[in-house]
């Protein structure tokens, strides 16, 4: 009796403390491996073997070149799908892939390109210029539902073949089986950087054909890891491509597995199962002290701009530049940015730094500045304040508010009052589309690698409204040189006629700019050579571990 | 006894109509656009045209539902909108892991709840009483989120024990902390009501005749008591694992559990009506399932209710 009743009352406490236990634990400050891993940090280089475990946020259910627009299918696919270019494993440099070496003509809308020879697919075949034909035309083909078809939009006959007049594309022509042609409507510069999309990778007609609906699952293309084990909703593993044309990867595999939860990552990454994890503003303390972990912080400047948008047909702030610019002056940026943990940079301008024909002396510079603000807000008519209360509209993301007003109490200092309107997305977009607002904050993000994905869509006459022109900005000469940018070959040339945009631009302030994200992950000390990318691709071809 | 049942499964099909019709109602009432979320955000306005016409979002409302429902009846799911296959392939898969998740933790409830209501029942007014009905009450009141994070630190992190999350082959080790953190509000009102059951019993006339007669306190509980007192705690297991299903998907989400909350929740974010009704529709089928089951299970223990 009595040896049971003891038992007993150890299994009781065993459960009562476990149960306590949530309440008072606190997760260590180091993993185990730290002691060892510092030393070893100066290594003799790359290794061969070993998998890394990285994550994305949920099942990314689909790889299909053709229907990729998600963030979390992003992430991976670069490892998996390529083209005729690719994007350099720090993302910011557009190389050569399967195309070795490329030719455009004198009026830059003929484009000839050489393929690589010995380049596979991950079944085995070479790859021939025929399969580029095939898988652009796919993407064109309005029964695939490309949501990137667009892309190709600009070559010659594009159109034709979607609406059935023609069953092929007229512009893209196979010259032999290591040659490719394709011609373009104008020239168009920012082509290459599309054509480095994953939206454009090559893809082999009998594995389409073999898999049907269900090819996004099972995708063969070119990229350095080909496609293994996936286990829905719960991770994906990518295997080296042996016969990759630019060698093996050093890893044998990275899985991805898919974790919603930033918190679980955090623990998974503590419990050494996740090799890395974005960090959470709840851990950057933690991290960025860590005397191991601040080692393996990956920072990278994404091509990703916050600004406030003006409907430039509403009154008074669309009539006026110069209460535009008081805003600008107004606004404490270096708050919000310390309120974001040092997490971005200032903006100067719509374009992000690291894109083409972005010079930091060309860009506006509006420092803090309340007097100045307060004397433009006099200039403008407004030496009192402006009557009235303005509604800023922003899609409803909780961490947004705070930053908003953070802006709210700034401008209230010089006299202007704003509303923060957190809207739908869905409502929200309809309003910029529309010009059914006065202010709306927004953010935009690239396709492609090119500063004409800012330029164009938000400040071309040609875009005004739907487009993604949302300010409805239109000025003859800021038309004239974004469209002779996008049709220069030479980028000296581009970046000169960008810095003269960004002059008119500074002046105008159809977008006022604010802040440039920065993506921080932390990876553990095994993990080598991998960098985050700015257009949010974490590339895995280069990357190794130290065991 | 089959009569009964079957009326019940009957019973079952006005009210599917009824989810099916409020979650078309709310999801079309509701902000957010599929073809929107397919497109990628600040897409071209043609290519979100283009693809609300390939899936038929800009017929009429009523079209639209009537489409659904009756490719609901015929038992088609239709395919996802995300990744283009069909749905109940993708629920055969991940279904079953969301049972193994709920039958575990309510075993798990069951069996430590019920002995921990008989041990504060036996030494009632005690400490370990009072201790053990304090935690049942702490359990209940903390949020499922905070449980399941603190769980993670202290076994996966701290004690290095078990892993933090993810999916091995079932029940296995990763089935532990999901479980458990799933099971530990039902643990505390299960022991509470196993508690209040037995209380109530030991007051009755035959347990003092069963004393009388010089049984072991043990054997009383065994023998006269629990099985008398099963009755309140059947049918609080039985609501519990309504009430249980309903943490599922936070769970599914915190533990990275490859089940059809998870998979919900994903098509839920994604505005992907045909998985996520499908995966709603799974879930009503199941709660329906099981209370029938608790209610016969009732008949079964005690003889006094028969249905007919």
């Amino acid at each position: 009796m009595k040896s049971t009743h003891r038992v007993t009352r150890h299994l009781l406490i065993l459960v009562l403390l476990s149960s306590l236990l949530v309440a008072c634990v606190a997760a260590p400050v180091t993993p185990d491996e730290s002691a060892t891993t510092s030393e070893s940090m100066e290594s003799e280089g790359p290794k061969m073997g070993g998998v890394v475990t990285g994550f994305v946020s949920s099942d990314p259910q689909n790889f299909d070149p053709a229907a990729i627009a998600g963030w979390d299918q992003g992430v991976i696919a670069p490892n998996l799908l390529e083209g005729l270019f690719r994007l350099s494993p720090d993302g910011r440099e557009i190389e050569p892939a399967i195309a070795e070496s490329f030719d455009v003509s004198e009026d830059g809308k003929t484009w000839t390109f050489n393929l690589r020879s010995g380049a596979k697919f991950h079944n085995g075949r070479e790859i021939t210029a025929d399969d580029f034909k095939y898988s652009f035309e796919r993407v064109l083909n309005p029964e695939t539902r490309s949501p990137k078809a667009w892309m190709l939009s600009i070559v010659v006959g594009a159109e034709d073949f979607q609406d059935g007049a023609a069953d092929e594309v007229s512009g893209i022509r196979v010259v032999d089986a290591q040659t490719l042609e394709i011609e373009l409507a104008e020239p168009l510069a920012p082509f290459k950087s599309m054509l480095a999309s994953i939206n454009l990778a090559v893809v082999p007609q009998e594995e389409v054909e073999k898999w049907g609906e269900d090819f996004g699952q099972n995708v063969v293309s070119a990229g350095p890891f080909s496609l293994g084990e996936w286990n829905l909703n719960q991770d994906v593993t990518l295997n080296a491509f042996e016969e990759y044309w630019n060698g093996r990867p050093y890893l044998d595999a990275v899985t991805f597995r898919f974790i919603g939860d930033e918190n679980t990552r955090i623990v998974e990454l503590d419990a050494g199962r996740l090799d890395m994890a974005w960090v959470p503003p709840a851990h950057w303390e933690r991290f960025s002290t860590d005397p191991v972990y601040k080692e393996k912080l990956g920072w990278a400047e994404t091509f990703h701009t916050d600004f406030i948008a003006v409907n430039l047909e509403s009154e008074p702030f669309g009539a006026n530049p110069k209460l535009r610019q008081a805003v600008r002056y107004a606004l404490d940026l270096d708050a919000v940015i310390a309120s974001l943990q040092g997490r971005a940079t200032v903006a100067q301008g719509i374009l992000p730094p690291g894109l083409l024909g972005f010079d930091e002396n060309a860009m506006l510079n509006y420092p803090v500045n309340l007097e100045s603000a307060k004397a433009l807000m006099a200039e403008a008519g407004y030496a009192d304040g402006l009557p009235g209360t303005f509604d800023v509209i922003l899609p409803p993301w909780g961490n947004l508010i705070k930053l908003l007003e953070i802006y709210q109490a700034n401008l209230k200092e010089i006299g202007i009052n704003i509303e923060i309107r957190p809207t739908e997305f869905g409502p929200y977009m309809e309003a910029l589309e529309t010009g059914n607002y006065d202010l709306a904050w927004m953010y935009r993000v690239t396709d492609y690698a090119d500063p004409d994905g800012f330029y164009f869509p938000l400040m071309h006459s040609d875009n005004l409204g739907a487009g993604g022109n949302y300010a409805r900005y239109a000025n003859a000469d800021v038309d004239a040189n974004i469209a002779t940018a996008r049709a220069t070959i030479d980028d000296a040339e581009r970046a000169r006629l960008y810095q003269a945009v960004d002059a008119q631009f500074a002046e105008d302030l159809p977008y006022i700019p604010l802040t440039h994200n920065i993506y921080v992950d932390v990876s553990r000390p095994r993990v080598q050579n991998y960098v985050p990318s700015p257009m949010d691709t974490h590339m895995f071809h280069r990357v190794w571990v130290e065991e | 006894m089959l009569g009964y049942s079957v009326r019940r499964l009957i019973q079952i099909v006005p009210i599917l109509i009824g989810l099916v019709t409020v979650l078309f109602a709310l999801l079309n009432i509701l902000p957010g656009d599929p073809a929107r979320m397919m497109a990628g955000p600040f897409a071209d306005p043609d290519v979100v045209k283009t693809i609300r016409e390939e899936m038929g979002f800009n017929r009429p409302l009523w079209v639209q539902y009537l489409d659904n429902l009756g490719n609901l009846a015929r038992g088609e799911f239709g395919r996802s909108y995300q990744s283009r296959r069909p749905i109940l392939r993708d629920l055969i898969e991940v279904f079953p892991k969301t049972i193994q998740l709920a039958v575990a933790a309510e075993v798990a409830s069951a069996l430590i709840g019920i002995w921990l209501g008989v041990i504060a029942a036996a030494r009632r007014n005690g400490w370990a009483d009072r201790l053990i009905m304090m935690i049942a009450a702490l359990n209940l009141s903390f949020p499922l989120f905070w449980l399941a994070l603190m769980l993670q630190i202290a076994f996966a992190v701290f004690l290095r024990l078990l892993p933090p999350s993810g999916y091995g082959i079932g029940f296995d080790r990763f089935i532990i902390l999901p479980a458990f953190t799933l099971a530990l509000p039902s643990l505390g009102l299960l022991a509470r009501i196993t508690r209040a059951a037995l209380l109530e019993v030991m007051a009755e006339d035959y347990i003092r005749t069963a004393r009388a007669k010089g049984l072991r306190n043990a054997l009383v509980m065994r023998r006269h008591m629990l099985p008398n007192a099963l009755i309140p705690i059947v049918s609080t297991i039985g609501t519990d694992f309504v009430r249980l299903l309903g943490g599922i998907p936070i769970i599914e989400v915190i533990f990275a559990w490859p089940g059809i909350g998870k998979y919900a929740y994903d098509a839920l974010v994604f505005r992907d009506l045909p998985a996520l009704q499908a995966s709603v529709v799974v879930l009503a089928v199941s709660v329906s399932l099981v209370n029938l089951a608790v209610d016969l299970l009732y008949a079964y223990i005690n003889p006094r209710i028969r249905y007919v």
